[in-house]
């Protein structure tokens, strides 16, 4: 039914080089990140021309159903993760983010045992986030990022001479005259 | 008096030195801007008869100019694009300060020259005075003054305007009728005046005004407003206002709060922010009532110590309480981020008196901290205490504080290796409720994972490994309710192994050869799991043994597991809606192979059993924790599906998935037989699958389900959808549905854990012997099967309905529903929601007992530019309640 088996076609990852950064620079999102990339064939380089920025990662809950006294009997978990692609000058290239749910049971009697459920799937759901971003990866072409980096860099461009022209524009208006009695007539 | 003719003189500097003047010569247009103010603010507007800005009850004066133009003000037909995107949706113009000359100097004012253009003006040799007349304008540094007439003291360095007086300065301008100015420091008095604060889209009015050098204004008996000019839904009214531009910030005395000239609120001192950035000062006070607190009124004050440090403190007075302090600091620096709090008050209400753990002087305070973001050590402090066990159950915080029923007193060092991670972890709870059994403390939790950096013959060697000691201190003797009523507490009724303490060192290296190609991966793992303890027994657990646990001072156990995950990738291009995707198809099949090894003489510490799903098919132990590991012979088999759009993102996620069984499941928690849970013993496990299907970021919609197929049974299901739409994120929908049944939990009142759904014994013996029907007994207790459903809408223009619905179908009742409006305009904001919810409250040991329904009618203003008036805590429930209520707040204008 028109399925093939991946590596078959035309599904490779076309970026060859990339540099990782993120605020939580030692953190267990970027070395997976990391890790699934390399066992991918991308190069992990910090000199290289784009960088693959982790701006934010946020973790929430919210109560998603009630025991009958009232108390939470489940929590949903929800994670994101922003991150935005740079060329070297820093300029912004695209911006996306990601998000994982879950649901965790919440046993009031057993907290740290619904402690360890929590954290188990905050880390299926770190894995999961990662997933979708290398499935996001994969389908950025150099190109895409040539061709973002240019437009970025023609609208920077475009901002400065802009203001260089408005401070042109002002430094060539004539001033009014001090005051001075202008002469009788 | 001879006037000059009406000819106009620009000069520039010449180049001998001297000045070059030309006549005729207007200045060259600058950037554009829609409607030039000068032209209908000009001549003949202004007559003899003078309005008094205090005439015109808050809004702007038309007899200046019909359209406001006087102000700055331009509609909203003639806004570019861009000042259109910034512009609240009910707002009908802005002030646009027009470009002109000098418009960014940043020369002071004493050492900027003077620079006047007039049609005519006349110089006195004597008095060294200059009398000008007609389109006057004066301009030094970044400041400009026009009027029709002025009067110049050269001696004095004094100018006297008069006539449509328009003084402007970057982001500032007023219009009045008389002005006095200091010549050599911009210092000026305007009278019967009109000002507009660009940026921050306010204005006012006053009696008169004086210009600080400083560029701060004092008002006198003025106004301020963030309404339209032609409208007065609300502005305040004070004796004296001084507004600060430089600092951003405005304060008033005497002030009362009109709604369309009805004072509605009085207080003697007020300070307000005119734009967003942080200044210390009182924030809007705000005023609630509840049936638990009384009336309460909070006066919060702010201080901005540093761009990086701030702290608030809340004083507050509850009518049935008393007065209240809370207090709060915050810190962020490049490594490390934080905040410390705290509240004490000495409670009036006497309700709890009698109950025990009651406190009259009650405190909390929190610390929450983190450091080292950017290095390979890491610390984290969240710790919490409160005097007594009600005290969130009694009090609302205004901190930023994470409480639930147990509280945190954590504190972890993690060492982020780049291949292996240590932990120390010190982890206690403090009680925060009086119903449920204490919880273990972890003091202290070791752990060292990671895995060789090394691959031999492409083997990946990990170890996990962690020492534990579980300590807690258990209530004995007896619960006093309010009623001087006495009952067991719930700790004492702990019996057996519940009641140990222990050390637990856990090792579990493994060996896997993972073997990864583009179109699949291979992955045989082959784990030891040693686990060994030391373990502490009080007198009352060792005489109450359960029958079926073992109690022995330092048991042990060890364990292999084998396991094979495997997996492969195809791919398709397909349409869904006529848009190209990327579809995969990804089947996975695992096996897990654990030997049966008895484990009743292993006490539980922090072990649970993972509610069954889809993601529960590929873990390799049943049980969070390890304090249980699951024998296992078993195959799953599942298989996702994935639409991938072109921009690589997932669209439509399907996965269906199931476990068969070689063998019965004989590892279970404490007292469950095996033998008598159809689930345990059944050869293949329930069907579980998910599904998501996203539509752009406008919806989302997301489901799973698991089916036990043999006995037609649904264990779990849930629906879940989710509209906002990105271009209007005003529009909220979200629709719920949860079920579950048959979860494993640790009951307190029997001591025992349990999956059943009933609560109680349906069938008792009574006291003659007879068995009889329990009166007790509730059928499907635990059972959970909860819609909500919640909203936002819009109904018409300015009003939107708020509304949310959660009802259990379980119990036939309902557990949180409100309904209410929102009148959204230009500068202010008003919502009303009716509530009834039910909520917690610990008066009583036995649970069925203390959820209370509540009602309350909640009213929240906010008038734009001056904060939350009334009602914060509306704001708290909507957003707990609401997905999707943050982002709409956050972009709102």
């Amino acid at each position: 039914c028109g399925f093939q088996l991946r590596g078959t076609g035309t599904n490779e990852f076309s970026l060859r080089e990339l540099n990782l950064e993120a605020r939580d620079t030692y953190g267990e999102t970027l070395r997976q990140l990391r890790t699934l990339l390399e066992s991918n064939g991308v190069k992990i380089n910090p000199g290289a021309q784009y960088t693959f920025n982790l701006l934010d990662e946020q973790t929430s809950r919210r109560t998603s159903s009630y025991t009958s006294s009232a108390r939470t009997a489940e929590y949903q978990l929800r994670s994101t993760i922003t991150y935005e692609f740079r060329d070297r000058n820093g300029l912004q290239l695209l911006q996306d983010s990601v998000e994982a749910r879950k649901i965790q049971s919440f046993d009031e009697n057993n907290i740290i045992g619904s402690y360890q459920e929590a954290t188990l799937l905050r880390d299926e759901m770190r894995r999961e986030l990662v997933q979708q971003m290398v499935a996001h990866l994969q389908r950025v072409t150099p190109e895409q990022l040539d061709k973002l980096h240019q437009d970025a860099e023609t609208k920077a461009q475009a901002e400065a001479q802009a203001k260089e022209a408005e401070r042109r524009l002002r430094e060539g208006t004539p001033q009014q005259s001090p005051v001075e009695p202008p002469p009788m007539p | 008096l001879v006037l000059a003719a009406a000819e106009e003189y620009t000069c520039k500097a010449g180049s001998g030195g001297g000045w070059a003047c030309t006549t005729g010569a207007r200045p060259k247009q600058m950037a554009p801007r829609p409607s030039d103010p000068t032209a209908s603010g000009g001549d003949g507007l202004y007559g003899s008869d003078i309005t008094q800005v205090s005439d015109a009850g808050g809004k702007a004066l038309k007899s200046r100019s019909e359209d406001y133009s006087h102000l700055d003000w331009v509609p909203r037909e003639k806004l570019t694009a861009a000042q259109m995107a910034e512009l609240s949706p009910y707002c009908t113009g802005t002030y646009v300060e027009p470009d002109r000359p000098g418009r960014f100097d940043k020369t002071p004012k004493s050492e900027a020259p003077i620079y006047v253009s007039a049609k005519a003006s006349r110089h006195e040799q004597d008095t060294e005075d200059s009398v000008l007349a007609g389109n006057v304008v004066l301009r030094q540094g970044s400041m400009q003054v026009e009027a029709d007439e002025a009067r110049l003291h050269r001696l004095e360095n004094t100018g006297e305007l008069s006539g449509n007086v328009r003084l402007r300065d970057n982001d500032t301008l007023m219009v009045g009728d008389r002005a006095e100015l200091q010549l050599d420091n911009g210092e000026a008095q305007v009278e019967n005046l009109e000002y507009v604060l660009h940026s921050s889209r306010t204005r006012g009015n006053a009696q008169y005004a004086k210009r600080e050098e400083t560029s701060i204004l004092r008002l006198k008996d003025g106004t301020y407003t963030s309404c339209e000019p032609g409208s007065n839904e609300w502005y305040i009214q004070a004796n004296n206002i001084v507004i600060d531009p430089t600092e951003g910030y405005g304060h008033g005395t005497n002030v009362t709060v009109r709604v369309h000239e009805i004072p509605v609120f009085y207080t003697p001192y007020l300070s307000f922010p005119i734009d967003d950035r942080r200044k210390s000062g009182f924030l809007m006070p705000s005023f609630g009532s509840s049936s638990n607190s009384g009336m309460t009124l909070l006066t919060p004050y702010y201080f901005n110590l540093a761009p990086n440090f701030d702290a608030t403190l809340f004083p507050s007075y509850m009518a049935k309480r008393g007065p209240m302090m809370e207090g709060e600091f915050r810190y962020l620096t490049q490594s490390s981020e934080g905040q410390v709090g705290g509240g004490i008050l000495s409670d009036k209400d006497d309700k709890r008196e009698d109950q025990s753990l009651y406190k009259k002087t009650r405190w909390m305070y929190s610390w929450q901290h983190r450091t080292g973001l950017d290095s390979r050590w890491m610390a984290e402090v969240d710790y919490t205490d409160i005097s007594d066990p009600y005290y969130f159950r009694d009090l609302q915080t205004n901190l930023q504080v994470n409480y639930a029923d147990q509280l945190n007193q954590r504190a972890t060092l993690t060492y982020r290796g780049d291949s292996f991670t240590a932990r120390a972890n010190m982890h206690a709870f403090e009680r925060a409720t009086i119903s449920d059994i204490t919880p273990y403390d972890r003091l202290p939790q070791l752990s060292l994972n990671g895995t060789l950096p090394f691959q031999p013959g492409g083997l990946s060697l990990s170890y996990d490994t962690e020492f534990v000691k579980f300590e807690r201190n258990l209530r004995s003797g007896d619960f006093i309710n309010e009623n001087g009523n006495s009952q067991q507490w719930y700790d004492e009724q702990l019996r057996g192994l519940a009641r140990a303490d222990g050390d637990r060192l856990h090792l579990e290296p493994s060996i896997s050869l993972p073997l990864n190609w583009t179109w699949g991966y291979l992955k045989p793992t082959i784990k030891y799991a040693y686990t060994s303890y030391d373990i502490d027994l009080d007198k009352q657990g060792k005489n109450t043994i359960w029958d079926f646990e073992k109690y022995k001072k330092s048991p042990s156990r060890s364990l292999p597991m084998v396991s094979i995950d495997s997996g492969l990738y195809f791919d398709r291009q397909t349409q869904l809606f006529s848009e190209n995707y990327r579809q995969t198809l990804e089947p996975r099949l695992y096996y897990l192979y654990v030997p049966k090894e008895n484990q009743d003489d292993i006490p539980i510490f922090d072990t649970g059993e993972y509610t069954f799903n889809y993601s529960s098919l590929w873990r390799d132990n049943r049980f969070s924790g390890h304090d249980r590991i699951a024998d296992a012979n078993q195959i799953s088999l599942g298989v996702t599906s994935r639409w991938i759009d072109d921009n690589g993102l997932e669209r439509q996620t399907f996965s269906i998935g199931q476990t068969y069984f070689f063998r019965d499941r004989k590892v279970e928690l404490p007292g469950i037989d095996y033998k008598r849970r159809d689930r345990d013993t059944a050869t293949v496990s329930p069907v579980a699958a998910e599904y998501m299907y996203r539509h752009n970021s406008d919806w989302r919609f997301t489901s799973d389900l698991n089916w036990d197929i043999e006995n037609s049974q649904i264990l779990s299901s849930s629906a879940i959808f989710h509209y906002q739409p990105v271009d209007n994120i005003n529009k909220i929908v979200n629709l719920g549905f949860r079920y579950r049944t048959e979860t494993m939990r640790f009951n307190q009142s029997t001591g025992r854990w349990e999956y059943n759904d009933d609560f109680g014994e349906k069938w008792i013996t009574d006291a003659s012997g007879n068995r009889a029907r329990n009166p007790n007994y509730i059928k499907d207790y635990y059972k959970i099967e909860q819609t909500d459903f919640s909203t936002i809408w819009p109904l018409a223009p300015h009003w939107n309905v708020i509304a949310r619905l959660q009802y259990d179908l379980n119990r036939d009742r309902v557990l949180d529903a409100y309904g209410g409006f929102e009148y959204d305009s230009c500068c202010w904001k008003l919502r009303v929601v009716n509530r009834y919810w039910i909520n917690y409250r610990d008066y009583s040991l036995n649970p069925d007992s203390n959820d209370k329904g509540n009602t309350g009618i909640f009213f929240q203003v906010t008038l734009k530019g001056l904060g939350n008036a009334i009602g914060a805590q509306t704001d708290k429930f909507l957003d707990q309640t609401i997905e999707g209520y943050r982002t709409r707040e956050d972009q709102a204008r």
